[in-house]
């Protein structure tokens, strides 16, 4: 995009323009009409006096040299987008902002929030950018200039603003007043913004909104979120973005930068309100990603992600079947090979590192506690502890629903034939599920290590005729790795999310949609060039068009 | 009222080219028949008409004007082929001029229908503007005259094209007589001419002569644009180019005369000054 420096300047370069049309444009007052104008054709090509079509043309490298000429004084460059390079910042200080941000939070008030939410983003600008801070909300309107990259001392200088005592300058009318001038204008306030103020009216085109202290999605990459797809090759995740992008792109490069990864337009139908789903992948090897929008705007920080794959679990299965001479059970046999990507083996012993699978042997006795590999024991021993007896079809009382491993089981339905007696509390770990009479049927130790004991055995149960074996393969995995099943999120870059009140995934009551606020570096200087070609073109007309004007003399 | 109602030296313009072109036609050196030749009852009475001013005084009844106390004319079977063809060219190059050439134009075919009326039974008049529209009136004694001018006031130049289809028009049904052609002949208009001599008219061509005809002025560097939609072409104007226009010109019409001279015409240059001297030699 072209801006000018000086635009006033721009004036000169209708000079030139102006004299092409006074001296070479003929007027109408220069029109004759003849009858005869064969006769004049005729004699003018005799005596060589006619003007062959398009003579003015010859003037025109001319017309094109002192436009360049005149363009220079006007400061013109390249590659500015709209705002001209100056950021306007509107902080509230009205009384409200004096208000605590609450639990969690002691002492901190929502001004010392907006001016912590400034510092950060002032990061992510240009660092010559100009940034004007105008303090609105009290009695009168404080102005401190600076620039991005020197943002220290005038946050102090903002600091001793503090939070107005009275009145609220009305703030609406500050903004109406600044809209003309078309700036980006960052907005910290504690104040419904205007969506809320006229509903179903867009906001100014280069206002952002940061609403300090009250939940509000402001930004156009709202949500990164990692689908529980472990131990998939590729990271799936799902992203949260505005519906009006049109002509953007979601693009996933390493964290530390690199090639793409994955790459996805966005469009979306024309006038789709609020927010819209989508889901990318891209390989699990590349480690942490820095997920951004392109092309990028004024505000970047709230445009980029940055995701991070949890690493493989080194998970130890150590299965027991209680029944000598008999193999793994296709119920076990598919549970392993859920937990194990299909890599693992099913031997009498393997030391490798992610998978140790006992059958008819003995497990360690005891498990070591502390970080190590995790267990999930199938067998009729504990810790070398021989259970005492079995429980003939049991029938499932109660789980625990709330748990990352039973979270959205129905364990209702699941037919037993026999089950372990065994004690709970203390190496054993808390009793998840419980038969009709209060027995446990599947303990958990939180860890380190993580430990799950399958009290009745797979191959003895409708576990593997079930859809309850996938789910619950899948909760193992998630309960393993730490990965949440609900997903991860990701968090903005910089030292976690600048603020995490703004986003909520769960809150899709986003602002109208409307033109993303831009701004940019002025851009590369074009002066240099116009005078070069502004040369060049003056050489054209001195020593290369002359014949034509000789002809006309 | 038009600009040939208003114009006060009109009649007086016609009178005077009507008496100087009895003169002349009596006159055998200039052309004419002798003092006979003005008028001579030729062949049976045919009918009377009203007397209007111009018409020969030896053609009154008188004793019709004993009888009744007003004044007629007698109207014999051999005054019936004598008729006026006349062709106005309206086409949009008669706008050129300061005045319009049209204006001189209708000026002298106003005095043209004039004469006619007076020394003829007959005038057929016809405007041709181009791009084959015309109209025409047919126009018998003197009461006829005012119809004649308001017709010609009422016509205004424009379009483009030949007079052919106008004169064919024109001349349907005859053979043999004189044509009067009103126009700029520029560029001549070869197939109406061929029109003409196909069916053995002499054709006298009238040329209104504007000013700037012999005397063009143009400011410097200008565009020209044709008036029929030639085109344009840009030029300086200079004196050698102007010098050169009129020389060319003149040529042009010299050419014009020559080929009208063949048809046993010739061409008439009608000063605005002169026109009784200019356009009665074309009526004798």
């Amino acid at each position: 995009m072209l801006s000018f420096q000086h635009p006033w300047w721009l004036l000169l370069a209708l000079l030139p323009l102006l004299a092409l049309w006074l001296l070479r444009v003929p007027r109408k007052g220069l029109h004759r009409l003849t009858y005869r104008l064969e006769i004049w054709i005729r004699a003018a090509r005799e005596l060589n006096l006619l003007q062959p079509r398009g003579h003015f043309l010859r003037d025109l490298p001319l017309v094109a040299a002192l436009l360049c000429f005149s363009l220079v004084p006007s400061g013109p460059r390249w590659g500015a987008r709209r705002g001209a390079g100056t950021l306007l910042v509107v902080l509230d200080r009205s009384p409200s902002m004096g208000a605590s941000l609450g639990a969690g939070r002691p002492g901190k008030d929502r001004f010392t929030r907006a001016l912590e939410i400034l510092e950060s983003r002032m990061g992510a600008l240009p660092p010559g950018l100009e940034v004007r801070v105008l303090g609105a909300g009290g009695p009168r309107l404080l102005r401190e200039d600076g620039r991005a990259g020197e943002f220290a001392p005038l946050a102090e200088r903002l600091r001793s603003w503090g939070v107005a005592s009275r009145g609220r300058a009305r703030l609406e009318q500050v903004l109406e007043g600044l809209a003309p001038l078309g700036l980006p204008l960052l907005v910290l306030s504690d104040f419904a913004g205007p969506e809320k103020q006229a509903p179903g009216k867009a906001p100014p085109c280069s206002v952002r909104w940061v609403r300090v202290g009250r939940p509000l999605p402001n930004g156009a990459l709202l949500e990164g979120l990692l689908l529980p797809d472990w131990p998939s090759p590729e990271v799936t995740a799902r992203f949260l973005v505005r519906g009006s992008l049109l002509g953007r792109s979601l693009v996933v490069r390493p964290a530390q930068g690199g090639k793409v990864l994955a790459r996805l337009a966005l469009s979306f139908p024309p006038g789709r309100k609020g927010a819209e789903r989508v889901t990318l992948s891209w390989e699990r090897a590349a480690g942490p990603v820095r997920v951004s929008l392109e092309p990028g705007d004024a505000f970047p920080w709230d445009d980029t992600l940055l995701l991070e794959p949890p690493p493989l679990p080194a998970l130890r299965v150590a299965l027991r079947e209680g029944d000598p001479g008999e193999g793994p059970s296709p119920a076990v046999r598919a549970l392993l090979e859920g937990l194990t990507a299909g890599k693992g083996k099913i031997v009498e012993e393997d030391q490798g590192p992610d998978l140790v699978v006992v059958e008819g042997g003995r497990l360690p006795s005891p498990i070591p506690q502390g970080p190590g590999p995790d267990w999930l024991l199938l067998g009729t021993s504990l810790e070398g502890v021989t259970l005492p007896g079995r429980l003939e079809k049991p029938r499932v009382g109660s789980w625990d629903m709330g748990h990352p491993l039973l979270r959205g089981l129905d364990l209702s339905q699941l037919g037993i034939r026999w089950a372990l007696k065994a004690r709970e509390g203390g190496a054993a770990g808390r009793a998840l599920v419980r038969t009709s009479r209060g027995a446990p049927l599947l303990l958990v130790r939180k860890g380190p290590p993580k430990v799950v004991h399958l009290l009745f055995f797979p191959g003895r149960s409708t576990l593997g005729a079930q859809l309850l074996l996938p789910r619950f393969t899948h909760r193992c995995l998630s309960w393993f790795s730490g990965i949440d099943p609900a997903g991860r999120r990701g968090r903005r870059p910089g030292g976690g999310r600048p603020d995490p009140e703004e986003s909520d995934l769960s809150s899709l009551s986003l602002p109208p949609p409307g033109p993303r606020p831009s701004f940019a570096l002025p851009g590369e200087p074009l002066g240099p060039p116009l005078l070069l070609g502004g040369l060049a073109f003056l050489a054209f007309w001195v020593f290369l068009a002359p014949s034509g004007r000789k002809r006309r003399s | 009222m038009g600009f040939l109602s208003d114009d006060p030296l009109l009649p007086a313009l016609c009178d005077e080219l009507l008496l100087v072109t009895r003169r002349l036609r009596a006159i055998p050196e200039e052309g004419g028949r002798g003092w006979k030749g003005g008028w001579v009852a030729r062949g049976p009475f045919k009918e009377h008409r009203r007397y209007v001013p111009g018409d020969e005084p030896r053609r009154v009844d008188w004793h019709a004007y004993a009888r009744t106390g007003e004044l007629y004319v007698k109207v014999f079977e051999a005054d019936r082929g004598e008729v006026l063809p006349l062709l106005v060219d309206l086409s949009a190059s008669m706008e050129f001029g300061s005045p319009p050439r049209w204006r001189l134009a209708l000026r002298a075919a106003a005095a043209l229908v004039y004469a006619g009326l007076a020394l003829l039974e007959r005038v057929d008049l016809v405007l041709t503007f181009g791009g084959g529209r015309w109209s025409a009136l047919s126009l018998r004694g003197g009461g006829d005259l005012r119809e004649g001018w308001l017709f010609l006031e009422g016509a205004r130049p424009g379009g483009r094209g030949s007079a052919a289809e106008a004169l064919r028009s024109l001349l349907k049904g005859r053979r043999g007589g004189t044509l009067w052609w009103v126009s700029d002949f520029f560029p001549l208009d070869g197939r109406a001419l061929d029109q003409a001599v196909e069916r053995r008219f002499r054709v006298r061509g009238i040329l209104p002569l504007v000013p700037q005809d012999g005397n063009p002025r143009l400011p410097g560097t200008v565009r020209l644009r044709g008036l029929e939609g030639e085109g344009e072409a840009p030029l300086r104007a200079t004196p050698k180019l102007l010098e050169r226009v009129v020389r060319l010109w003149e040529g042009e019409m010299e050419r014009v005369g020559a080929r009208l001279a063949q048809t046993g015409g010739g061409l008439y240059r009608l000063r605005p000054s002169r026109t009784v001297e200019d356009l009665a030699p074309s009526l004798v």
